[in-house]
């Protein structure tokens, strides 16, 4: 690699879009000897654009600075050049200035446990930095500090943590985001991991008609195992065969953990849609998805 | 002492709640018993006869409850301090387990690996909640010793009376374990129908 003429400093730099950046270039002595030449022969350039010497310093013999006002660009080739022999020019060293943004607090940080699953945070990042920016999921207890959870280039606003959720034990949870113009912690939440479940969903939905009664049918389905960990309540929708709306059965009507629901008040000998939902029975955490849809025919009615 | 960080409820009773559920979850031997004794291929129905508590080696639930809440919670701390170690002692030799060339159907299911290491967490968890309390009670408390989310060194094995007998010995080790949990339910019940 042929031995520079010269250096610029800083060497790769990372600026504040909208902020203001000076690069000093020295020059070395063989050079200036073997090209008869100064600092103030130098000539700096923005990729092909010559900078105007009006941005430049002369700082001494061997070296100049320039000042670029208000970067606006992401990224620029920055060059320190020299005039030899008056008219060639002759490139002494090069530079990327790299430009972004800060980032910005983490807002909105929240979690999930998917049952079954490890816990998983998310939250919203913020502005575009425009730089390589770090999330890092901090946790802990009162008594434990759990590893961090680095996000990955492709989801970096989510984290999932890499070991079991514990329910009934209080844990802290924040976000740290950190590029190369700073660093910044999101609000800290506190919970019970308890509150943060999503269950799956009710299984085997099935509906079943009554010969006595035509307006009934009779829903049964198998709770996820959750149940041994948690009172659930349910949402329960139907809707009759074709139709595209859903009804809804009133909550307070199914605000406790069972694995059966009679539906009242139907048309006979019409066939009906089913579909089931659970979550923690105080409203803490999130809803299961919906479960596949059953349907039923009620019974006919009696002449 | 394990510097305290910020994550108690500061209520008690939500904290008492807690502890009462994580009693009852952790008292069913399903959680730690059996898979330990399926790791340690004691599953049979002859050999559950002898896995008995050993009278003594664990504090009868009349003497938890008459030892006081403060002196109550160290004592709980304690017990599950040394539940801890003799974890770690099971889980140090399960490697050499697979080393010996065990066949494979002898060899610990994944699910019963993972359920210890799950039991391990809880009993970590339900020491940070004793934390909590004795911090609510207002009684200085230092962790006994350093406490680690992820494994840690574990002090060597004890004197090895004999392979199968220190399996059995851990399997009754781990019946008190599951006993202490159950009385330790109980005081906590207790203690939400009295407030002090």
């Amino acid at each position: 690699l042929l031995d520079p003429c010269g250096r610029i400093n800083p060497e790769s730099p990372v600026v504040q879009l909208g902020s203001n950046f000076t690069a000093v270039c020295v020059l070395k002595e063989r050079c200036m000897d073997y090209f008869h030449v100064n600092a103030n022969f130098i000539v700096w350039k923005m990729g092909h654009f010559t900078i105007p010497k009006e941005q430049y310093t002369i700082i001494n013999r061997t070296a100049a600075s320039v000042t670029l006002t208000d970067v606006t660009s992401l990224n620029i080739q920055l060059t320190c050049n020299i005039l030899t022999f008056g008219q060639i020019e002759q490139n002494v060293y090069g530079i990327t200035l790299i430009s972004g943004l800060p980032p910005e607090k983490p807002k909105n940080l929240n979690c999930i446990v998917n049952e079954g699953k490890k816990m998983m945070c998310y939250w919203d990042p913020g502005r575009e930095t425009y730089l390589e920016t770090n999330f890092t999921l901090k946790s802990e207890w009162a008594t434990e500090k759990f590893a961090d959870c680095k996000t990955k280039r492709d989801t970096p606003t989510s984290c999932t943590v890499d070991y079991s959720p514990v329910y009934f034990v209080n844990m802290e949870v924040w976000v740290e985001a950190a590029n190369a113009l700073g660093k910044v912690t999101s609000d800290h939440i506190n919970f019970d991991p308890v509150d943060k479940v999503k269950p799956n969903t009710p299984r085997n939905l099935s509906v079943s008609n009554s010969e006595e009664l035509s307006s009934i049918l009779k829903l049964t389905w198998i709770n996820s195992n959750i149940k041994n960990v948690i009172r659930l309540k349910y949402d329960i929708q139907y809707r009759t065969k074709g139709a595209s709306t859903w009804s809804q059965i009133p909550p307070e009507d199914t605000a406790s953990t069972r694995s059966s629901f009679t539906v009242q008040d139907l048309k006979p000998f019409t066939e009906y849609v089913f579909r089931i939902r659970c979550m923690k029975e105080d409203g803490k955490g999130f809803w299961s998805d919906w479960s596949e849809e059953a349907s039923g025919i009620t019974y006919e009615d009696r002449p | 002492s394990m510097a305290a960080m910020g994550s108690c409820p500061g209520d008690f009773h939500v904290l008492l709640g807690q502890l009462q559920k994580q009693a009852h979850a952790m008292q069913d031997p399903s959680s730690l018993l059996d898979p330990y004794m399926r790791i340690q291929g004691l599953d049979f129905p002859q050999l559950r006869e002898h896995c008995t508590e050993r009278p003594g080696a664990f504090p009868s639930e009349g003497a938890l409850r008459g030892l006081g809440r403060r002196g109550f919670l160290r004592t709980l701390d304690a017990t599950l301090g040394l539940v801890l170690r003799r974890l770690a002692a099971v889980q140090q030799q399960l490697p050499e387990a697979g080393r010996l060339g065990r066949p494979p159907a002898a060899r610990p299911r994944a699910q019963d690996l993972e359920m210890l290491k799950m039991a391990r967490l809880n009993i970590l968890g339900l020491r940070n909640n004793i934390f909590c309390m004795s911090r609510l009670l207002g009684s200085s408390w230092d962790v006994a010793e350093p406490t680690q989310a992820a494994p840690g060194t574990s002090p060597p094995p004890t004197p090895d009376p004999g392979a199968f007998q220190r399996k059995l010995e851990g399997c009754r080790f781990l019946r008190g374990y599951h006993r202490v949990l159950s009385s330790a339910g109980q005081v906590f019940g207790e203690w939400g129908k009295s407030p002090s």
